[in-house]
């Protein structure tokens, strides 16, 4: 069996809906969760004070300078996010680990997106490439978004020999939290 | 304190350098310099690629 799969039969899901969260345990998959927990009570925390601020969610978002056209770098715990904004949409780049510098395109472990500040964007789009190798599981957006908070979670699982660069299968979840309704 | 180390460059790349350097700025910081632009450059091309080539979906669609 390939490493992939056994780590998709191990690899733990993430349910965000309604700022609540669950999950099952992370027995591969450790440093996820101090990660997770600092997300989703900073997510919780705006929630709970029914954050009217349309513009911004406090993510940590730097325009990277050398860039053309620019690119945003939003931060999510050790993670990079590399997006660019594009009219009405906001197609996502790159993502990676700190400490792994800009040039490791492919360590992807965690894909986190916070684009809320970019609520006005109607869609999120990701590089078709990083779904060319691997099984996904996609959960489609909360219907029970009482507080105008829509939110998708995927996750998928690269194959280990699909990038050179990966010593092992990855998960990478992909959590949009990107409208606020008007 | 990092330490130092020596590199052997021809006269030319010295002067080159130099060109490249603002006021007071020592070599190793002018190459540093240089090398961090290089690296984002390379990065930017690497996204515009992305960018340009690569089909995206909405996750939407999905």
């Amino acid at each position: 069996m390939p490493d992939g799969i056994k780590y998709l039969m191990k690899m733990s899901l993430f349910l965000l809906m309604n700022c609540d969260v669950f999950c099952s345990g992370f027995p591969d998959f450790p440093e996820a969760i101090p990660f997770l927990a600092k997300y989703i009570a900073r997510t919780n925390q705006k929630c709970a004070k029914g954050t009217g601020n349309k513009s911004r969610s406090g993510a940590d978002i730097k325009p990277l300078k050398n860039t053309n056209p620019l690119k945003y770098r939003l931060r999510v715990g050790e993670y990079r996010i590399i997006y660019v904004v594009k009219d009405d949409a906001v197609p996502v780049i790159d993502v990676f680990k700190r400490g792994k510098g800009y040039t490791r395109y492919s360590n992807m472990v965690i894909l986190i997106i916070d684009l809320l500040k970019h609520s006005h964007c109607a869609f999120i789009h990701i590089p078709i490439s990083h779904f060319h190798n691997g099984l996904y599981m996609i959960y489609p957006p909360s219907t029970a978004s009482s507080a105008s908070y829509s939110q998708v979670i995927t996750s998928r699982l690269l194959h280990p020999n699909s990038l050179p660069a990966f010593s092992n299968a990855v998960i990478s979840l992909s959590l949009i939290s990107s409208r606020f309704d008007a | 304190m990092m330490s130092s180390t020596t590199i052997d460059v021809s006269a030319h790349t010295k002067d080159l350098l130099l060109h490249f350097g603002r006021d007071r700025e020592s070599y190793d910081h002018i190459i540093r310099r240089l090398v961090e632009e290089a690296g984002w450059k390379e990065m930017d091309a690497r996204w515009n690629k992305i960018l340009d080539e690569d089909e995206f979906i909405s996750l939407d669609e999905l």
